[in-house]
């Protein structure tokens, strides 16, 4: 999440759910929070019933909206105007918090002469090279002043998608770059701010966006009159912003707003980023991701300087702030991985680290699969045939491969795709192997989640898994001892990293199930051994380091991933267990354990004010405690714990050293809150509104620049975009019911959600429908020039058409649940959205969309029958109450 | 740090947004005419049908049947052996059909006995089933009383006791009450329900009771007609007469308490045998039939057709439910009659 | 056979004797407080699975997303929605209810039971005993919440139970401990009720004027409901009877006529019959 990143250091959501209950008011945009994370929703709504206003500011009505005093209908893919017309607001009424700005954040930063703004360009911001379509140029044309071509490393492009620390939080050579702080530089932020959103006038969002001006402007009053000294705003988004070929410009446009208003760091504020998946956190944090190591350290890149290890951290070196410890992180990784064959002399075995040499992420795997580039891949509950953008696509691509594993609980659509769904393929014509392999569930096994709020729980097996189910961890660790024995007498350099990984993870004693009997299963893994790899240990003596301040650089300590150190600091003390409540304290320090460092609230020095006071009684949280001369509050301080406020440092300070006592941000090298971003996003210093990549609109603000100009597009015949005319004239998105799970693979075969939502249906509005002679109920068609799937139109008035430019744009919205496997079948959504890719993170564009609609059925599509609902739970007889359980009772 | 004070001034600078919605439903906007949710019923439909329509038919015979010939054999009894004799048989005859029927429409027709685990006051199924019981024990009883078992081994000596131990006359007394309440009681038991056309009056006991008495005059009328006594005749015509006029009335009070909820009976399914078998061929035609000349439309056909109009209204009246329970708006003010105040538990 | 033979004696015996019923308690019941509902059907599933319940069939209804209908004896929770759309100030609201049975203080079903298979337990709670139950169906007629059915498959009357079992352990229903946001409260009902008293004043001193409770004391012919609502709307937007009935308030005075009936009808003809005698 490079868009937090890039502001405030840290790519994970600012603050904890709890504390949303402390907010006075509770902006949700591009998030269905009550449908998509229902219990978490509990507390917006203590929130509410303690007085706070709930917005919500989206393109359908949901039972969020619900929820809300107050919805705003937007089209979709407006996100960036609306909050542009935010920050216009705040500056142009004066509604910042200015203590606040001028003291955390960089408004008073100049920058530099080159600079550019797209205002001026046409919708291009300086620096970009329209040969790459990237801004080459970034590192001196959006620099602080003074600092041009300061930031390290060269701009990869397309090719790297990195979200380690480092990139993201930038590297200055000084952490007090010039300022103004009289403002009257006409290069400083705020200014630059000013001049760049100067037209995003509370009319220019109404046409943009389809509101009404007056929606507008009660959302933005009622946001900043809960925002300040006394009051806290907080903003919670999910995949409705982040799905968008300008995703992270849209968070990073929310940390813009967030910060003027002084909300970050404080108890009701911050930016809350709900993840769309379980643990999703978790598998960025110790990463599935192509171009990051455990803890947001980069992966070592054939395209950059990064030959041995003293090159990688010299062009990875970030002089001020908290990442010049990386050095200390990366080598206790290598030691965790590689052992006593990590040694100084071999550069602690960072030569075995693989180096990327291009784009790895999904969407370029499936691409490359695609071009038959790729022989085989394993599947680890993930279901592309159905949950992939471009589902026709990804079904395509799977025909090319080898061989696919699938390791999940059901044969889900992507095990088989070879012989149902929606093209009714001949599996004598796919030559594909697969393997399906079953899968123990969550409750069959031990192991972690990292919630939305970086917060590990851990869980302990209850039963063993049916028949040949087995965790995931038991398959790659077996696969693994495998691997290490095909290759035991290879001599090859490229192979010593796999024969030196350290791979003992078995249970030293017989595995035990909470009833004390002995597990029927042998062989399955020890994953509180994994987890006490991950906080680290001295390698010497083997003792549990208490957190990552304990790591060296000498090789004399070993850490999976340093950011969740301190999960496992001793032994026999897994923090993630702990289950206590701390009465009276709602950050509930003893309940799992939040990284880094058990922080509920991150940022958390900006609850107070810069002499370490907090900003009002009602918003308290941290201060200084002059008598004990450290930082005090119901929670970990997330920053020195004794340095005062009144700290400054040297110029030519380096590391923590570098941040001042009122530096809240602290992993950004200047310790300040950025709401221009000098690095760390691809696609500008500044977010600014672009159309979707589909769209049959054109741009208001610069009628020449339609999109980002720095989309990646993959032209290929099973992925063509369509036109902006009116060959699709309406606009769609996608969403999740609460009912379902993803594309369904853990739902659609469990028959008490099935009956809850039993079938795919596209909300549509009734002026639509009318148009077209859709009937509620009845089937309804929509196509694009990559596929056309058929469903149930439900029309309903919580679908509008909007006003936007002038004339009338209609939108459709619909569940992406549904797919060819399972006790309930029904049309792929994802069958409709394309492979893009937007330049920081990879991301495509699901949320915005063009299609056309019509009534009726599809012809020549395949009759898919849904498997028979499962025999469990029963329909026969409930068995007799027992005697002893019958109760008696008064018949009157 | 101490919880954040509640908040209690109103933080919306702009007033709230008005509640007065009108009631506009937009899932499904061309339903938005319908009463109540997606036009869904309130109630669930009920599960008795065949079983309980002819249950209602049979008992109303043989209950009403047993009264009159209990009556007959105070009042004529020597006169009239033998009609007393074919009445009682009548009688115990349709009583057997009874139990079965009864017990086909349980979900678990093992435990019919649970039936008497208890009495219970509020409960006229419950009623029913110790009425029946009694009725079907005496009505044996009575049987074998006038139908001496002498095939039976010892079944003279049986008699003989029974006949010293429980004279007729006292069977005939014991009996009444559990035939009376087997012909009080079906009504009743349709009425303490929510359905609305089956509750929203106080009368339908009454009609049915009327009914059953009407049957029951029917089948003695029927029995007696080769018997040459012209007195009995009248006498049983007369009280036919009486019956109708009875089952009339009642059934006017039925309808004129009942209104709008006795619309099932006029309109659907249930209509054309409400209106010409129970109404038409069982009250008017019989009526009109028995001024007829002809013996055998006096007393063939008419006691027939008031039969089958007996059972035409139990079985229009019995399924008139299944369309009842159906109707939101009856359902929805389904207590028109405010009797007393309803008290909470202690 | 001989097994079989002491089965039946046994079964029999056990008919009409029971153990003692336990001591009363203080009587448990619902709030439902429809104002917090996010209509996300947790209730629905943790119902469903600790009461091991078979799923109704996949039936899109197109109902808003109400795709339960109704409750039944296989579904003892279902969460109604209702999507209101008002055009002069075109604003939504979508109304989230989680129904279930109403425990009323005067069950119909109770009182109409022949068997004595309903009854209330030690917590004041309408409960089937199920092996007594034979289906007579009575009940399912008698409720005019339509909460109660027969099942096809057991033949008995199956309804929410207050999960019984998990009360009698010390635990929370399972669709009140799977609420997200306490729109289902469970708890004592002297408690209950003055929470919801409490929450109607506050909802009115917000402005929210149509809050109201809905079963909270006796209305009409109607008992107060040990599990009650808090509405925003008219009951019959949410399938809910404005009057419901109850049946036994009326049982005498339809005794009463229909014994006359009868009586009377007897009287006349023994007049009838005893005067032919004469004459």
């Amino acid at each position: 999440m490079p868009g937090l990143g890039a502001s405030f250091g840290r790519g994970a959501a600012t603050s904890f759910q709890e504390d949303m209950q402390n907010a006075d008011c509770v902006l949700i945009m591009g998030s269905n929070m009550a449908e998509a994370h229902p219990v978490g929703f509990r507390f917006p709504m203590m929130a509410r019933e303690r007085g706070a206003q709930l917005i919500h500011v989206d393109p359908h009505f949901s039972r969020t909206s619900a929820m809300c005093q107050q919805y705003v209908r937007i089209r979709t893919g407006s996100d960036i105007a609306f909050l542009g017309g935010l920050i216009h607001y705040i500056l142009e009424n004066d509604r910042w918090f200015h203590e606040y700005v001028m003291a955390y954040t960089n408004a008073a930063t100049i920058i530099t002469e080159q600079y550019r703004d797209a205002e001026d360009l046409g919708g291009i911001f300086a620096g970009f090279n329209p040969e790459t379509r990237s801004y080459d140029g970034s590192r001196e044309a959006w620099q602080y002043e003074g600092h041009e071509g300061s930031g390290g490393r060269t701009q990869a492009g397309h090719a790297e998608k990195a979200e380690s620390f480092s990139e993201r939080t930038g590297s200055l050579d000084s952490a007090t770059p010039p300022t103004d702080h009289s403002l009257k530089n006409p290069r400083c932020v705020l200014n630059i701010l000013r001049r760049h959103y100067a037209r995003y006038t509370p009319q220019m969002v109404a046409r943009i966006c389809g509101c009404s001006k007056e929606e507008f402007v009660r959302v933005a009053e009622t946001v900043c009159a809960n925002s300040g000294r006394e009051r806290t705003t907080c903003l919670v988004y999910a995949v409705g912003w982040t799905q968008h070929s300008v995703g992270v410009q849209i968070i990073r446009a929310a940390t813009i707003v967030q910060l003027l208003l002084g909300n970050m760091g404080r108890p009701g504020g911050g930016i809350m980023a709900m993840r769309g998946h379980a643990s999703i956190q978790g598998s960025t944090d110790v990463p599935t991701l192509y171009e990051l190591l455990p803890g947001y350290i980069m992966q070592p890149s054939a395209l950059r300087d990064h030959g041995g290890l003293a090159d990688y951290l010299k062009q990875e070196e970030v002089k001020t702030g908290f990442m010049a410890n990386l050095p200390k992180f990366l080598v206790s990784l290598l030691k965790a991985w590689y052992g006593e064959a990590a040694t100084r002399e071999n550069d602690f075995g960072y030569n075995w680290i693989p180096r990327i040499d291009g784009n790895y992420s999904h969407l370029a795997c499936t691409v490359r699969m695609l071009e038959g580039k790729m022989r085989g891949m394993f599947l680890f509950g993930q279901n592309p045939a159905a949950g992939a953008p471009n589902g026709r696509a990804n079904r395509e691509a799977l025909k090319k491969l080898k061989w696919l594993v699938v390791r999940d609980w059901f044969e889900i659509d992507t095990a088989a795709f070879w012989h149902k769904g929606p093209e009714n393929p001949d599996p004598a014509a796919i030559g594909t192997e697969v393997f399906f392999i079953p899968a123990a569930a969550s409750a069959e096994k031990d192991g972690t989640f990292t919630n939305t709020q970086r917060l590990l729980q851990w869980h302990d097996k209850a039963v063993d898994p049916p028949e040949d189910c087995r965790s995931d961890t038991w398959f790659v660790y077996e696969l693994g001892k495998r691997l290490k024995k095909l290759y035991a007498h290879s001599t090859r350099e490229r192979d010593q990293g796999l024969l030196n990984l350290t791979w003992d993870y078995e249970f030293d004693h017989a595995e035990r199930l909470p009833d004390g009997s002995i597990s029927r299963i042998h062989g399955e893994t020890d994953v509180a051994k994994i987890l006490m790899e991950i906080n680290g240990y001295t390698v010497a003596d083997r003792q549990q380091v208490a957190d990552f301040n304990g790591l060296k650089d000498d090789g004399s300590t070993a850490c999976g991933c340093w950011i969740y150190s301190g999960v496992y600091p001793e032994k026999g003390r897994n923090r993630a267990r702990s289950r206590k409540r701390t009465p009276g304290v709602y950050t509930s320090p003893e309940w799992g354990f939040a990284w880094p460092l058990n922080r509920r609230m991150m940022y958390n020095r900006a609850s107070a004010d810069p002499k370490g006071r907090p900003w009002s009684e009602r918003k308290k949280y941290l201060s200084w405690d002059e008598e004990e001369q450290r930082w005090t509050g119901p929670d970990v301080p997330d920053f020195e714990p004794k340095k005062p406020p009144s700290y400054r440092p040297n110029p030519d300070s380096r590391g923590m050293e570098a941040i001042a006592g009122d530096a809240p941000f602290l992993m950004k090298p200047d310790g300040r809150g950025w709401l221009f971003a000098p690095m760390g996003v691809k696609d500008g210093p500044l977010p600014t509104h672009y159309e979707p990549l589909e769209s049959p609109l054109g741009n208001l603000l610069y009628p020449d620049q339609r999109n980002n100009p720095t989309i990646e597009r993959y032209e290929l015949p099973v992925n063509e975009y369509n036109p902006p005319n009116d060959e699709f004239p309406v606009i769609a998105t996608n969403y999740r019911l609460t009912e379902h799970y993803l594309s369904g693979p853990m739902s659609r075969f469990n028959s008490w959600l099935n009956e809850l939502q039993p079938g795919m249906f596209i909300e549509i509005s009734p002026e639509l429908a009318s148009e077209k002679g859709i009937e509620h109920g009845g089937w309804m068609v929509a196509w694009n020039r990559r596929g056309a799937i058929e469903a149930r139109a439900m029309v309903t008035r919580r679908i509008m058409p909007l006003k936007v430019h002038g004339r009338t744009v209609h939108q459709i919205g619909m569940p992406f649940h549904w797919g060819f496997a399972g006790e309930t079948v029904g049309a792929i959504a994802n069958d409709l959205t394309s492979i893009s890719a937007d330049p920081n993170v990879s991301m495509h564009e699901a949320k915005a969309f063009t299609v056309n609609v019509r009534a009726g059925r599809l012809k020549g599509h395949a009759e898919i029958e849904p498997l028979p609902p499962a025999p469990w739970p029963t329909r026969e007889e409930s068995p007799e109450t027992a005697k002893s359980d019958q109760p008696e009772g008064q018949a009157i | 740090m101490a919880s954040i004070p509640e908040i209690n001034d109103a933080r919306d600078v702009f007033s709230q947004i008005s509640p007065s919605y009108d009631i506009v439903r937009s899932a499904q906007p061309e339903r938005v005419h319908e009463p109540g949710y997606y036009g869904l019923p309130i109630l669930k439909r009920p599960f008795w049908k065949w079983e309980i329509a002819l249950y209602f038919f049979f008992e109303g015979v043989s209950a009403g049947t047993s009264v009159l010939c209990s009556v007959l054999r105070a009042t004529r009894g020597r006169r009239h052996r033998e009609m007393i004799r074919a009445g009682r048989t009548l009688s115990f005859a349709t009583m057997l059909v009874c139990p079965p029927l009864l017990i086909a429409d349980l979900g678990r027709p093992e435990r019919f006995h649970h039936m008497l685990r208890i009495w219970k006051k509020t409960s006229p199924m419950n009623h029913g089933a110790w009425a029946l019981t009694g009725y079907g024990l005496l009505s044996t009883i009575q049987l074998c009383l006038i139908w001496p078992a002498w095939r039976l081994p010892f079944g003279k000596r049986i008699v003989r006791l029974l006949q010293r131990l429980l004279p007729e006359s006292v069977v005939d007394v014991l009996g009444m009450p559990f035939a009376l309440t087997m012909i009080s009681y079906p009504g009743v038991l349709l009425s303490t329900t929510a359905n609305p056309v089956w509750s929203h009056t106080h009368f339908l006991g009454s009609l049915f009771a009327a009914s059953s008495m009407s049957n029951g005059a029917a089948a003695l009328a029927l029995l007696s007609a080769r018997c040459k006594d012209e007195d009995l005749h009248r006498s049983i015509g007369r009280f036919e007469d009486a019956a109708t006029t009875a089952e009339a009335a009642a059934l006017a009070l039925y309808l004129g308490t009942a209104k709008k909820a006795a619309r099932p009976l006029f309109k659907g399914k249930q209509s054309g045998l409400f209106l010409i078998g129970a109404i038409g061929l069982g009250i008017v035609a019989p009526a009109l039939l028995r001024r007829a000349r002809s013996p055998v439309l006096r007393s063939v056909v008419a006691p027939l057709l008031s039969l089958a109009g007996g059972a035409a209204l139990k079985w229009a009246i019995t399924y008139a439910g299944q369309e009842s329970a159906m109707d939101v708006e009856l359902a929805n003010h389904n207590a028109p009659m405010i009797e007393g105040q309803a008290q909470t538990r202690a | 056979m001989n097994e079989g033979l002491v089965q039946i004696a046994t079964d029999l015996r056990d008919t009409w004797t029971r153990p003692e019923p336990p001591a009363a308690q203080e009587e448990t019941g619902f709030f439902t407080d429809t104002t917090l509902c996010i209509g996300c059907k947790a209730c629905e599933v943790a119902c469903k699975q600790w009461n091991q319940l078979p799923a109704d069939g996949f039936n899109w209804t197109g109902n808003s997303y109400d795709n339960t209908v109704t409750l039944s004896d296989t579904t003892w929770r279902h969460v109604a929605f209702v999507e209101q759309h008002d055009a002069a100030t075109d604003s939504m609201r979508w109304l989230m209810m989680s129904d279930v049975c109403k425990h009323c203080q005067h069950a119909p079903c109770v009182e109409v039971c022949p068997t004595g298979a309903l009854i209330y337990n030690e917590f004041g709670n309408v409960y089937v005993q199920q092996d007594v139950c034979n289906g007579c169906a009575n009940c399912v007629v008698g409720c005019p919440f339509g909460v109660i059915a027969r099942n096809k498959a057991d033949g008995r009357a199956h309804k929410c139970t207050l999960c019984y079992d998990r009360q009698k352990d010390g635990m929370v229903p399972a669709c009140a401990k799977s609420c997200p946001t306490e729109s289902i409260k469970f708890g004592k009902v002297s408690e209950l009720r003055e929470q919801a008293r409490q929450r109607v004043e506050q909802l009115h001193a917000r402005g929210e004027t149509d809050a109201y409770l809905y079963g909270n004391e006796t209305w009409g012919e109607y008992s107060a409901l040990n599990s009650f609502f808090l509405l925003k709307d008219k009951p019959i937007v949410y399938n809910l009877p404005e009057a419901p009935r109850r049946p036994a308030a009326h049982l005498k005075r339809n005794y009463l006529f229909s014994f006359m009936a009868s009586v009377a009808l007897t009287a006349v003809s023994a007049l009838l019959f005893s005067g032919g005698e004469r004459g």
